[in-house]
C-alpha cells in the first residue's frame, strides 16, 4: 500500500494559550474522500494551513503526498480551495488561470475551458467585479485546473446556490473516479454525507472520532420535538430504546434520540400530535449535542 | 521568472501614473527656471537665509540658485523629485509581501509550487526594475524638455546621470527597508513606518546636522548625506552618491526574506 495522501503525527498548534490543534493523528488514504468535520473554530482551517506549510506546527509533523506541505514538489500535485477566498481584484479569471498555470508548469486547457462553461463563468471579467458566488467558482476552477492528485477543499460550497452545489459535487465525484484524493473540510453535514466515505470529527482542536459515514449516521443523535394537543403523559418516552434525553412542557416534549427513532414514533402514535419538528441537520448543533455527554 | 513578470504587469498602471507625475514635475520645474535665471537679487536673498534652511533645500555657498545646476539641484534633486521617488519606493516596497499578505492574496499564491523565497526575491527584483524604469523616464523627460528653457547650461553631464542614479539607489534603500518591515510583520503598516522613519529622519538630519556643525562622521551615517552633501550637477559625479546605498539595500532585503521564509503567515 502506498503512503497515505495526508498523514499527521501528533500535529499541534498553539497560539499563545489557545491550543488550536491538539496532538492530531490522521491518515487520509489515497483515492478516498475524507470529510473533516467540526463546528466553526474547531481548528479545521488551522489544520489545513499546517498541512500546506503556511504556518509551522508547535509540535508534531505532517506529510502531504509523502512530503512536507511547503515543498513545491508536493504543492504541484495539490489543488487548494480556501474558505476565505482573496484574489487581486484587478485580475481577470483568465489572468489568474494563466498565472497559476504557468507556476504549476502547465494545466489541462480543455478541462479548464469545460469547467468555465460548466459553471457559466466569463473569464474576461475582473475578479473584483464578480459576486461572492462567482468568486467561489473562480476558486473552484483554479483548484481543479491542473487536475491534481490531492484536493484540499475548505468549506468549498459556501456561497454557492443549491444547483451549483450539485454541480460541484458531480465534479468532485468525477475527479475521485479518476483516482484523486479529496480532503473535504466542512461544518455542513449534508455535504459531507453526499461525498465522503470516511469522516473525522474535530472538536476544540482534538480529533474525537474517525469513522465511516454509515457508522456515524447510526451513532448520530437527532432532536425530535413533538407538539401535542394537550400536555403529554410523563414517563412515556424515558424508557424507550435510543432515547437519551427527554424534557416535557405543556405543549409537548423535546427528545434526543440515538439511532433509530422507530420506538419514539410508535409511542407518539397514541397521542394527538399536532406537529413534529426535527431541527439540527446542521452539524454544529447535532454534534455539539452529541458530545456534550462526553464532556462531563 | 513568472512572478517577476506578473509583478511588473500588476504595477504597470500605477507606474504609468507615476511617470506622468514626474513628467509634470519636470515640466513645471523647468518652466519656472527662465524667470529666476541670472537674477542676482535672488541669490542675495538666499544668502540671508539660515544655513540649516539652505542646507535642507540644497542651496550651497558658491553655487548660484539662478544657475541651472543650482536651481535644478535645489528644486528637484534636494527636494521633490528625490522625495517622491523615495515615497514611491516605500509604498511599493511595503506592499510586496506585507501588503499582499494583509489583503489575503499571498496565501493562494503560496499554495502553488513556489517557495516563499522565490516569491519574495522575484517580487523585490521586479519592484527594483519598476523603480529603475520610473527613474529613467524622469531622467529622459528632464533632458528632453530642458533645452527650450536653457535649463541644462553648465550642468555637468556625468553629474546629472549620477544624480538620477543616486536618487534611484537612495529610493531603493528605502524601498528595501519598507519591504523588510512588510515581510517580517506580514502587514503593510510596519513597512510604511520603517521606510518613513528612515526617510523623514534622514532628510531632516541632513539639513540640521550640517547646520549644527556636527562632525563629519555623524553626518556620514545618513544615506541622505551621501547623496546630498554636494551639488552633483555643479561639481560632477561622486561614487558615494550611488554605490553605498545600492550595496546596503541588499541587507534589509536579505533579512526580510530570511524571516519571511520561516515564519507563520498571518
Amino acid at each position: 500500500m502506498p503512503d497515505p495522501a495526508i498523514e499527521t503525527r501528533g500535529l499541534t498548534k498553539r497560539f499563545g494559550s489557545l491550543v488550536a490543534v491538539d496532538r492530531l493523528d490522521l491518515a487520509v488514504h489515497r483515492g478516498e474522500v475524507f470529510g473533516f468535520l467540526g463546528p466553526n473554530g474547531a481548528g479545521k482551517t488551522t489544520t489545513i494551513r499546517l498541512l500546506l506549510g503556511f504556518i509551522n506546527p508547535t509540535a508534531g509533523s505532517s506529510l502531504v503526498l509523502g512530503r512536507p506541505g511547503a515543498d513545491p514538489a508536493a504543492r504541484r500535485r495539490i489543488g487548494y480551495l480556501p474558505a476565505d477566498l482573496a484574489f487581486d481584484p484587478r485580475y481577470t479569471t483568465s489572468d489568474l488561470i494563466e498565472f497559476f498555470g504557468s507556476l504549476r508548469g502547465g494545466y489541462d486547457r480543455p478541462f479548464t475551458e469545460a469547467l468555465l462553461e460548466r459553471f457559466a463563468l466569463d473569464p474576461s471579467r475582473p475578479v473584483g467585479d464578480l459576486s461572492t458566488g462567482n468568486r467561489r467558482k473562480v476558486g473552484i476552477v483554479q483548484a481543479f485546473m491542473h487536475r491534481p492528485d490531492l484536493y484540499i477543499l475548505d468549506e468549498p460550497t459556501s456561497g454557492l446556490d443549491p444547483l451549483l452545489q450539485q454541480e460541484f459535487h458531480r465534479l468532485v465525484r468525477e475527479e475521485v473516479a479518476r483516482g484523486a484524493t479529496v480532503f473535504l473540510s466542512s461544518h455542513v453535514l449534508p455535504e459531507v454525507e453526499a461525498l465522503a466515505s470516511r469522516v473525522g470529527i474535530l472538536r476544540r482542536g482534538r480529533l474525537v472520532t474517525v469513522a465511516a459515514i454509515d457508522e456515524l449516521r447510526r451513532k448520530a443523535r437527532q432532536r425530535i420535538d413533538i407538539y401535542t394537543a394537550g400536555p403529554p403523559p410523563r414517563g412515556l418516552f424515558e424508557r424507550l430504546p435510543g432515547v437519551r434525553a427527554v424534557s416535557y412542557h405543556d405543549g409537548g416534549v423535546h427528545l434526543v434520540v440515538e439511532g433509530s427513532v422507530d420506538a419514539v414514533i410508535k409511542a407518539a402514535a397514541g397521542l394527538t400530535v399536532d406537529r413534529i419538528h426535527t431541527p439540527g441537520q446542521d452539524l454544529e448543533e447535532l454534534f455539539l449535542e452529541y458530545y456534550q455527554g462526553g464532556d462531563a | 521568472m513568472t512572478i517577476f513578470r506578473r509583478t511588473l504587469l500588476d504595477r504597470r498602471r500605477a507606474l504609468l501614473w507615476w511617470a506622468l507625475g514626474f513628467l509634470a514635475l519636470n515640466l513645471l520645474t523647468l518652466s519656472f527656471f527662465p524667470t529666476i535665471r541670472g537674477q542676482q537679487d535672488f541669490d542675495e536673498l538666499v544668502q540671508q537665509m539660515p544655513e540649516a534652511l539652505r542646507a535642507m533645500f540644497g542651496m550651497e555657498q558658491g553655487i548660484s540658485l539662478a544657475s541651472a545646476a543650482g536651481y535644478l539641484w535645489a528644486r528637484l534633486f534636494s527636494s521633490l523629485f528625490t522625495v517622491l521617488l523615495v515615497v514611491y519606493a516605500i509604498v511599493g516596497g511595503a506592499g510586496l509581501i506585507g501588503g499582499s499578505e494583509e489583503d489575503g492574496t499571498l496565501e493562494l499564491l503560496l499554495a502553488n509550487p513556489v517557495s516563499r523565497e522565490r516569491v519574495a526575491i522575484e517580487r523585490a527584483l521586479a519592484f527594483a526594475a519598476a523603480l529603475a524604469a520610473l527613474t529613467v523616464v524622469a531622467a529622459l523627460t528632464l533632458v528632453a524638455l530642458a533645452p527650450p528653457f536653457s535649463a541644462l547650461e553648465g550642468v555637468n553631464a556625468g553629474g546629472l546621470a549620477v544624480a538620477f542614479a543616486g536618487a534611484f539607489t537612495l529610493a531603493l534603500l528605502h524601498g528595501a527597508v519598507a519591504f523588510m518591515g512588510g515581510a517580517v510583520s506580514g502587514r503593510r503598516g510596519p513597512g510604511l513606518a520603517a521606510g518613513t522613519v528612515l526617510a523623514a529622519g534622514g532628510f531632516l538630519a541632513q539639513g540640521l546636522l550640517t547646520a549644527a556643525g556636527a562632525p563629519e562622521w555623524v553626518s556620514s551615517l545618513n544615506p541622505w548625506y551621501w547623496y546630498l552633501k554636494a551639488n552633483l550637477l555643479a561639481f560632477g559625479p561622486r561614487w558615494e552618491a550611488v554605490l553605498p546605498a545600492l550595496v546596503l539595500a541588499a541587507a534589509p532585503v536579505a533579512a526580510g526574506v530570511a524571516v519571511f521564509r520561516r515564519r507563520d503567515l498571518r
